[in-house]
């Protein structure tokens, strides 16, 4: 059966829904019917219908509780399972039978906690159904509204899906995702993955129209072939795939007598999939999310040519190392573009002429504004990295806006608007219209280098 | 494990180039062998157990002639007394960059290739390249430009460059190889190459 019920179902239950606060089943049936414990603008009650299931209680959180799934008059296409780990193969057969198309059981002590036998149990009573987790945080799908899971809110929905095999940084990616406008079509925690694994959820979202960049956290897999299967087919539908693999130390288990099993190990064969799959790997949390980011918002490079324009020279230079370092390279601007900059008549007297783009310290939004259309236009200009430093004469806010109307030419633009508290406000309302600033040169850079990748230019 | 009788058998099979290589048991067997063969040749012990058989001694490179063959014969029947050794390996001696190939059936994705620098540098700096199973000529000819080996593929480095259709094509044999055997593991180290060639030096291979 397919994942669809997982992220767009016409009604909930929640099993085990409990009024006492602090508990898993209070926490999931309030993320549903408000979107969130913590507050967020982007949390939103599920415009579906939501059934609380507790034989124990009359009323949850101002609700008729139910005895069992099995006297919910009306369908129920997903069930949320929080209920003490003994009794879950009993709720997944009532769910079974009540006709639920998909059940996420967050409930945890299975394979995890060494009850392989158990975790099988509840697959056999889970039938044609399909089950996520256990052992889940659950499924966030900000498009849907609906906030199915024990974490703590939901982010802004948008095009990025998060794969993740630990709930946990689920939760922090959402904190941070709110603070820097990450914006999401599902988060989905895998759990222990009895039933439903990760190729299956990336070939999910490989079909799913909203969703761009699939972000995949992941501690291991089990049918690698089907993985590397699931990236091809990203690849081929133009999805871009973002992978951090974690507990790579522990490749060392599969030790073998020969010379090579001593450098082979399991991880390098991981990193060679991505490769052959064509995704992109990362090393860590903060580069997934960049790299997401930047795939999500940029429009793919049409060759590897790009243009500095800065307003400080140090951090032109460092742009420039950063380049030749992951491979990204920056154009000779040509003698008809540097007459084409003159004309404007906006150029500083001692403006570089030459790539990297020093516009000088002084820089207005005009001669940002008159250098970004003079690049943009040069066919052979493929993307812009734009940098700023406050200075008395910066105008950040100003700067941002004229960037966000430079996007409208197509080409893909990364902005460093290097700083912090006076930098802030601007970079939040550059990410917040879809231009991705990375507060940082290395970062930019490196992201600029994951999109050529994906664009299959370097 | 497969001995080197089998393991070079195997290679021959898949169609994987190797030096004209002879086992012998005594000094006639190999000036007999010898006759046969190009000088410089390179004299070893064969053994199932040994591994690093350079560092202990096992190895005798650059013989010129029978003089010196001889002589190296003696040194080396010297030396495997204190070793397991089943007999001894005559081989004409490569010149070329030295590389390592290896395959490993990976609990994960099956069958996978490795390849990197030869010698200590591979181990050393970590420095290797795995692909999963069938490799395409893409994936053979991405495993070479992704490690820091991809030098000698293009501009060479001191005077020394290597053939990368011949390498890329001995990693789809590679590949091959596995796809059709039983193999646990195996260890191509070194595959000496130059801009005409590639071959299989010293093997060890490991069966299911």
């Amino acid at each position: 059966m397919s994942l669809g019920a997982f992220f767009k179902p016409k009604s909930v239950a929640v099993i085990g829904a409990s009024s006492k606060l602090r508990s898993v089943g209070y926490g999931v049936l309030r993320n549903l019917v408000t979107g969130g414990v913590f507050q967020s603008k982007y949390a939103k009650p599920f415009n579906g219908e939501v059934y609380a299931v507790n034989p124990n209680a009359d009323k949850v959180l101002g609700r008729h509780a139910f005895n069992s799934v099995l006297g919910i008059p009306g369908e129920v296409d997903l069930a949320v399972v929080c209920v003490p780990s003994e009794v879950v193969p009993k709720v997944t057969r009532e769910c079974s039978k009540k006709g639920v198309k998909a059940c996420i059981i967050i409930s945890a002590g299975f394979a995890e906690a060494g009850n392989k036998e158990l975790q099988a149990e509840v697959l056999k009573a889970a039938g044609r159904m399909r089950v996520l987790g256990p052992n889940t945080l659950g499924v966030i799908a900000p498009s849907s509204s609906m906030n199915a899971s024990f974490g703590l809110t939901t982010p802004a929905p948008g095009s990025i899906a998060f794969l993740t095999q630990s709930g946990a940084i689920a939760d922090s990616v959402i904190d941070w995702a709110i603070e820097e406008e990450y914006a999401f079509s599902a988060i989905v925690s895998l759990g222990n993955a009895a039933d439903v694994a990760l190729p299956e959820l990336i070939e999910h979202f490989v079909r799913d129209r909203q969703t761009k960049v699939i972000c995949c956290y992941v501690e291991g897999i089990r049918d690698g072939k089907a993985f590397l299967n699931a990236l091809r087919n990203a690849k081929r539908r133009g999805k871009a795939v973002v992978v951090l693999k974690a507990g790579r130390s522990a490749s060392g288990k599969k030790a073998v007598s020969t010379h090579t099993g001593s450098v082979a190990g399991s991880h390098k064969v991981f990193e060679g999939a991505l490769e052959q799959g064509s995704a992109i790997s990362v090393d860590n949390l903060n580069d997934l999310f960049l790299f997401a980011k930047a795939l999500d918002f940029c429009p793919k490079p049409k060759s590897n040519g790009f243009v500095v324009v800065s307003n400080a020279g140090g951090v032109a230079v460092l742009l420039s190392d950063y380049c030749e370092k992951y491979g990204v390279k920056l154009v000779e601007l040509k003698e008809s573009t540097l007459r084409k900059l003159d004309r404007t008549r906006k150029m500083h007297p001692a403006y570089s002429r030459r790539n990297p783009l020093d516009l000088v310290g002084d820089a207005t939004p005009e001669r940002y504004e008159a250098a970004l259309k003079v690049l943009l236009r040069a066919p052979y200009v493929a993307g812009l990295f734009v940098a700023q430093t406050l200075q008395t004469m910066t105008d950040p806010a100003k700067n941002a806006e004229i960037i966000v109307e430079a996007k409208k030419r197509g080409k893909p633009i990364l902005t460093v608007f290097l700083g912090g508290k006076y930098s802030r406000d601007s970079m939040l309302y550059l990410n917040g219209h879809r231009i991705a600033d990375f507060n940082d040169p290395e970062r930019a850079v490196k992201a600029a280098a994951a999109l050529l990748k994906f664009a299959g230019k370097k | 494990m497969l001995g080197p009788v089998e393991s070079f058998e195997l290679l021959k099979k898949y169609g994987i180039p190797f030096p004209k290589t002879a086992f012998c048991d005594d000094l006639g067997g190999v000036l007999e062998s010898a006759a046969s063969m190009k000088f410089p040749v390179v004299l070893k012990v064969s053994s199932r157990e040994e591994t690093h058989k350079t560092e202990k001694g096992l190895v005798q490179l650059g013989i010129h002639n029978l003089d010196e063959l001889s002589l190296a014969f003696t040194r080396l029947q010297h030396k495997a007394e204190h070793f397991k050794v089943d007999s001894f390996i005559l081989q004409e001696q490569k010149r070329g960059v030295e590389f390592i190939i290896g395959g490993q059936n990976d609990a994960v994705f099956g069958d996978s290739v490795l390849f990197g620098l030869g010698g200590i540098y591979a181990e050393l700096f970590n420095d290797v390249s795995v692909r999963v199973c069938p490799l395409t000529r893409k994936d053979a000819e991405s495993m070479i430009e992704a490690t820091k080996a991809r030098v000698f593929f293009e501009d060479g480095f001191r005077g020394k460059k290597a053939s990368k259709k011949q390498v890329v094509h001995l990693l789809m044999k590679t590949s091959l190889l596995l796809a059709k055997e039983p193999v646990v593991s195996l260890d191509f180290n070194p595959v000496i190459a130059d801009e005409n060639g590639a071959s299989v030096v010293d093997a060890r291979v490991v069966l299911r």
